[in-house]
């Protein structure tokens, strides 16, 4: 069944038809809220949060949308207000690494050096990330992770397209510096620090 | 860093890269463009699909408002058909406003029912009143069934 058909039995009540819809899309839902928060616990809540808004407001739903469109749209809002409620930023001790490794395990990767590798690049990342405001993450989530154009970003976020390159540019100079901390401070060079241009 | 913003986005000419080699700060964002680039999806933890069904459990929508709301209407007709009209003063007095403001509709929608009733007795012809009542009981079952079929459906659901 294509999703059009699943949006429109879901639409007319259909649960089973929702929950494929969930099937389809818990894993880039779950990914945005992971990265914009950073923890695991926090992240499932606020994806199940979202997949509630969408069935309970499903006839809001733009069918000339995508539907993961949407669905992203209303967890970085979720995501967003959440962080704004609760507190300003991170730590770096308050990353969810010990989470973070099984749940970024590739059963296709039998290289265990590389997926140790991979696991690093992993936890910097988000430690970099929740050093941004919580507005400037989710430009740079929705750029990279799901490739996103500067006026599609702006279209979800509520930004016109010159203040979602003026943040985008912001936060890449941010994450340099801190980048460029954590480099001098401890980490040990790796596949992704060298040049490769 | 005395030039333009530099934008990881821009294809890498040979002038980027022989910039990139002489400048740290643009070779930072550089770096970090290539880290992000590279970070993979993060995917939620086992069971969480049971899990969301069990927190969607409590919005599906119960038949039970809709039975008690037939029910008391249910009620207030019969009440309005066998009852004597109470005294709205009495009512009054022994309760608050509020619940006097809410008894008042009611015994106004009772009193009603209630003349109609008494007048149908008098003008319909008992042929006619006895396929009345057939056809209300039939209509009752109807719809203790149709709610019997919403409640089973709604289980279904959960």
């Amino acid at each position: 069944m294509d999703e059009i058909t699943l949006i429109t039995r879901a639409r007319q009540g259909d649960q089973e038809a929702f929950l494929a819809l969930l099937d389809l899309h818990q894993r880039a839902v779950y990914n945005l809220c992971y990265r914009m928060l950073g923890q695991a616990e926090d992240a499932e809540d606020a994806a199940q949060e979202t997949f509630l808004r969408a069935y309970q407001h499903l006839s809001r739903y733009d069918p000339r949308r995508p539907f993961l469109t949407w669905l992203l749209s209303i967890a970085a809002h979720h995501c967003i207000d959440r962080l704004r409620r609760q507190r300003p930023g991170l730590s770096l001790d308050e990353t969810d690494e010990d989470q973070t490794l099984p749940m970024v395990a590739d059963p296709s990767q039998p290289d265990p050096q590389l997926h140790a590798e991979r696991h690093e690049q992993n936890i910097l990342v988000q430690r970099l990330l929740l050093q941004l405001s919580p507005l400037d993450r989710a430009v740079i989530i929705l750029r990279y992770w799901y490739e996103f154009s500067e006026a599609e970003i702006g279209q979800h976020l509520g930004l016109t397209v010159s203040a979602v390159k003026s943040r985008l540019h912001r936060a890449r100079r941010q994450l340099a510096v801190l980048w460029s901390q954590q480099e001098s401070a401890s980490l040990p060079r790796s596949a992704y620090e060298s040049p490769a241009f | 860093m005395n030039h333009p913003p530099f934008d990881p986005d821009l294809p890498l000419t040979p002038e980027i890269r022989a910039h990139l080699l002489q400048c740290p700060s643009c070779r930072a964002i550089w770096e970090v463009h290539r880290l992000l680039q590279s970070a993979p999806f993060v995917s939620p933890p086992q069971g969480f699909k049971e899990r969301f069904v069990k927190r969607l459990a409590p919005q599906a929508p119960r038949p039970w408002p809709i039975l008690l709301l037939g029910l008391l209407l249910l009620l207030s007709i019969v009440a309005g058909a066998l009852l004597p009209p109470l005294s709205l003063t009495r009512l009054t007095l022994s309760t608050s406003y509020a619940a006097a403001e809410i008894a008042s509709h009611i015994l106004l929608f009772s009193r009603m029912t209630s003349l109609l009733f008494k007048s149908a007795l008098l003008y319909v012809p008992p042929q006619l009143w006895l396929s009345l009542f057939a056809s209300s009981v039939g209509g009752f079952a109807l719809w203790l069934l149709s709610l019997r079929r919403a409640q089973l459906s709604w289980s279904r659901n959960r």
